[in-house]
């Protein structure tokens, strides 16, 4: 009983400061951020400063903006163009099959792909005997979401405005963001067979026959999810990528100023080999692009920003009233607010608000439509306030753990379920790690009959370490990865066949007629592999060349050389571009 | 060290008063947890761009009459970063706070 009491009073106790500390009338966050500095512990030439952002539209445009628009969520509306160029611009994509979907060139999976489309198309085999061809097209969750809040369908709020309503703020775009998903189709032109079995009775020389198909054009489907993020915007790293990414815009001048830190060694690694930034440093372009394919670009944030000056100089032609009555209110209420005690934050909130309403009514007398000059400020002061956050996520975000659900289908073999665990870690001087831990399971139970056979088909573990090489004369950025790739086979490999059906690239010499399974001696599998990425230009084009060396294969215990090679495109910088 | 040319007014006409013909040189100041923040692209005097961004300092030379400087910053930290605006000269006299949630703040320079 005593515990119960004790509750609401302890829970009045902690929540007291905090609705002392909310003001008791509606004060946008905007301008809340500066009555927060009127600090009576200020110099006085800083406070007189507060003072002026506080009572200046010119000072303070977005807060005054927000304040003409009100709290009403007509911000919101028209807000479809401004959420626009949602692209990768993360450092270590993807781009091609996971492990195991047979064709691929990724010996280890990475933790994140494109977010729009990336198409990929790779020939080769790695754990698996027989070369396949797989085109594999991947994207993220938040592109459709992009594309509906282009379309007017959901709205996007300021996070400086979280009190907006009935807009889909930066929070829920970044829940998106950590889903991914694949689809890779076999492009062979043998993957689809179709059989003919005579039916019912000749009719002369002509026969009836019962055709069927067999065949997947789908050879494999993945979702991804990424559980850890890591956020870097304070190390020396992320200020030399911020320099970096910032010159490339071809104007910049490195950091000089500032007493945040020192600047650091150019060119962190990102996870899975990213450090596009790093690399941009080298070689100054309006949108820099790594071997792995990812694109920093500096072009959207420079368009928004240019295009905030026209609104801001509307907005403020539209606040004109005649300079007598302003110099009075403007001074009527710097006096107003000198005579309440700073440390009294409501009376603050509240006189501060008192006196720009003033100001707001004799405005709207003289210009009633200054509230579309605010509205067109705050849609031109989001759409740039979203470029800067892709900017700033594109150099401090970089996925650590990642899931990975891949659900394979090759042909003439029965579907599994792959369980993988992604992890990612960038270094410095353009080094990154990779490492894979991986379990497969078959989708259904299979044949008791074949010896040694288990749902739980195969473990794997595969750790990659890649360089990135910058930009070689000639072939553009590239980057060179070395991987190792250990698979424990539990249970055998085990194809299905048919005497007029056999897979594809696969003959048998005595198989009995009515055999419908053959499974393979079972072996543990260790893979090395040395891939070259090259990404020419400023392309959005990459080939992965990689050449393989295997103990065995799943079927053919004998060690092999394999080569694979591909050629992949990846979307998202085609939208950044202008 | 160049001498400095801005006066700080805190009228409500005028934001600085200065000399026509000179040069100024503005510089971001960053605060620790404040972020990284630099001039954008968009940053004008009196009409015209101001060239060098996205950088750290601006350079501009001052026009007659009342002209404004219009300025856009970058944020690495576009929620709470803050600063401060100074004049890089002798004395390095603070001008003005920098907030993420004014990111384009309009200072008029009386000459």
């Amino acid at each position: 009983m005593r515990t119960l009491l004790l509750f609401p009073l302890l829970s009045l106790t902690l929540l007291a400061p905090l609705r002392a500390q909310a003001p008791s009338v509606w004060i946008p966050e905007e301008c809340q951020a500066i009555l927060k500095d009127l600090d009576p512990s200020l110099p006085p030439e800083k406070l007189a400063s507060v003072y002026d952002d506080a009572f200046k539209l010119k000072r303070s445009p977005t807060c005054y903006a927000r304040l003409f628009v009100g709290n009403s969520g007509v911000a919101s509306a028209g807000f479809g163009d401004f959420l626009k160029k949602l692209e990768a611009l993360r450092t270590d994509k993807q781009a091609g099959a996971s492990t195991g979907a047979g064709g691929g060139t990724n010996l280890a999976s990475k933790g994140t792909t494109a977010k729009v489309l990336s198409v990929a198309a790779e020939y080769g085999a790695l754990t698996e005997t027989v070369n396949q061809q797989v085109v594999t097209v991947q994207g993220s969750l938040d592109a459709p979401f992009a594309a509906l809040v282009r379309k007017n369908l959901i709205s996007y709020c300021l996070e400086t405005s979280k009190d907006s309503k009935g807009c889909a703020g930066e929070a829920f775009y970044s829940a998106l963001r950590r889903f991914s998903y694949g689809v890779s189709f076999n492009t062979n032109p043998n993957n689809q067979t179709v059989n003919g079995t005579a039916s019912g009775q000749p009719n002369g020389a002509a026969q009836p026959v019962t055709f069927t198909a067999s065949g997947k054009e789908v050879t494999a489907w993945n979702a991804r999810f990424v559980l850890w993020n890591a956020r870097d915007n304070v190390s020396k790293d992320f200020q030399s990528k911020w320099d970096a990414a910032l010159k490339s815009t071809g104007t910049a001048t490195p950091s000089s100023g500032g007493s945040a830190g020192g600047k650091g060694a150019a060119g962190g690694g990102g996870a899975g080999g990213g450090a596009a930034a790093g690399k941009g440093a080298a070689k100054p372009a309006p949108d820099t692009t790594s071997a792995d394919g990812s694109v920093t670009s500096t072009t959207q944030l420079t368009s928004a920003a240019k295009a905030l000056i026209k609104p801001l100089e509307d907005l403020i032609a539209s606040a004109q009233i005649p300079q007598p009555d302003f110099d009075k209110w403007h001074n009527d209420s710097v006096s107003a607010l000198k005579a309440v005690d700073l440390k009294n934050t409501d009376a603050v909130s509240r006189v501060w608000r008192q006196r720009v309403d003033l100001y707001l009514a004799m405005v709207q007398n003289n210009n009633p439509k200054v509230n579309e000059a605010a509205i067109a400020f705050i849609q031109a002061m989001s759409l740039y306030d979203f470029e800067q956050r892709a900017f700033v996520e594109a150099i401090e975000t970089k996925p650590v753990a990642t899931f990975e659900y891949t659900n394979n289908r090759p042909l003439g073999q029965a579907s599994t379920s792959n369980f993988r665990l992604i992890f990612d870690k960038g270094f410095k001087n353009g080094l990154s790690l990779t490492a894979n831990g991986a379990g497969t399971v078959y989708n259904s139970a299979l044949p008791q009959n074949i010896p040694g056979v288990s749902r739980f088909r195969d473990a794997q573990f595969a750790l990659q370490v890649q360089k990135d090489l910058g930009t070689v004369a000639l072939l553009g950025a590239a980057a060179l990865s070395a991987t190792y790739y250990f698979q424990y086979q539990n249970s055998p490999a085990v194809l299905n066949v048919s005497p007029g059906s056999l897979p594809s690239g696969i003959t048998f010499t005595g198989l009995p007629a009515d055999a419908t399974q053959v499974f393979a001696t079972k072996g543990d599998i260790h893979v090395g592999q040395i891939r070259l990425v090259l990404s020419p230009g400023q392309s959005s084009v990459r080939f992965p060349l990689a050449i393989s060396y295997s103990n065995r294969t799943e079927l053919i215990p004998k060690p092999t050389w394999k080569a694979q090679l591909g050629i992949s495109y990846d979307f998202d910088s085609l939208f950044t571009k202008q | 060290m160049a001498t400095c040319k801005l006066t700080v007014v805190h009228g409500p006409d005028c934001d600085f008063q200065a000399t026509a013909g000179q040069n100024v040189t503005l510089q971001i100041l960053e605060v620790p947890g404040g972020g990284l923040i630099d001039f954008d692209a968009g940053t004008k005097y009196a009409g015209q761009d101001v060239p060098g961004t996205p950088s750290k300092t601006i350079t501009f030379t001052i026009a007659a009459g009342s002209n404004d400087l219009e300025i856009v910053y970058l944020f690495s930290q576009p929620d709470n970063g803050r600063g401060e605006l100074h004049e890089s000269c002798d004395r390095n006299p603070f001008l003005d706070f920098i907030r993420a949630a004014s990111k384009t703040p309009v200072y008029t320079i009386c000459a």
